[in-house]
């Protein structure tokens, strides 16, 4: 038997349709609460960057220079991991905007946008997971 | 709503990333446990006259990693459960094992949201009270 003839077995009941709306209006949330907390973190450390590093160097290392190295330093950092997170959480927001419209619209292939979508986000989350795994076994080694 | 072969896969694949994030998750909290053990031994042995203070220290340090992997341990095994439920489910075409699944989808998105929040809340309270407190302030031990 193909495996597409069972396809008609499992279905989106109402359950189930109210259940992965839910987990994809949490997700979508989820996505734009650490976008946001992101954002607003890198605009108060820029902002506040004279008063942080006062706090951080002693006045020695602030007449070294030390001061522009930590800025340039902290900005880049911020902006890899800005970079890495808003492509995760646009997967995120996205798999959640797909997921719920397919399912109002009953729209089979919105919806499997959507869990496309939330597919990529797990795989990108997973391979994260993995690289950081290694890392801290490289660091006990 | 049906579900045809393609979010069938998708949904497999989601779930077989969800059970490497886990164990991943699971087997990184282990190696940082490992690490502050084999951290906390030495230190105490290195600091006489000061045992004391280096065991109080360590001991407050090990146990917010301890409470810190608790809470990740309690939010990944929702992440573990909707993956095993949701592999069943589509293997064994189960539809109540479908809505469960999403189910403790939802509960991980809800619990990692509010998370989220409270982290980040306090990360951009913890930088605008280091901007606004002079170093002559700081009190050490």
């Amino acid at each position: 038997m193909d495996e597409n003839d069972f396809s008609l077995e499992l279905k989106v009941d109402p359950e189930t349709s109210t259940q992965m709306n839910d987990a994809a209006k949490w997700g979508k949330l989820f996505g734009i609460v650490i976008l946001a907390g992101f954002v607003l973190f890198f605009v108060v450390m820029i902002a506040m960057w004279g008063a942080i590093s006062k706090s951080i160097l002693t006045q020695e290392m602030l007449e070294e220079g030390a001061d522009s190295v930590l800025k340039y330093s902290a900005i880049i950092i911020s902006l890899v991991a800005l970079a890495i997170t808003a492509i995760l959480m646009n997967f995120l927001i996205r798999a959640g905007i797909g997921i719920r419209q397919g399912l109002q619209r009953r729209d089979q292939a919105v919806f499997n946008v959507g869990l496309a979508n939330l597919r990529n986000y797990f795989t990108m989350y997973g391979v994260i997971c993995i690289l950081q795994l290694l890392f801290a076994l490289t660091r006990l080694a | 709503m049906g579900m045809d072969s393609i979010a069938r896969q998708h949904i497999r694949s989601i779930a077989s990333w969800a059970t490497i994030i886990v164990t991943t998750t699971v087997v990184g909290y282990a190696l940082s446990l490992i690490v502050s053990f084999l951290r906390k031994s030495p230190a105490i042995q290195q600091s006489e006259g000061f045992d004391l203070t280096s065991r109080l220290g360590g001991g407050s340090e090990t146990l917010t990693e301890i409470i810190t992997i608790l809470i990740g341990l309690f939010i990944n095994f929702f992440l573990f459960r909707f993956a095993t439920q949701a592999k069943a489910a589509i293997e064994g075409y189960n539809q109540e094992q479908l809505a469960s699944g999403f189910r403790n989808l939802k509960i991980y998105f809800m619990i990692t949201t509010i998370l989220a929040v409270i982290v980040a809340g306090i990360l951009i309270l913890g930088m605008v009270a280091l901007a606004v407190s002079p170093p002559e302030t700081w009190t050490t031990t």
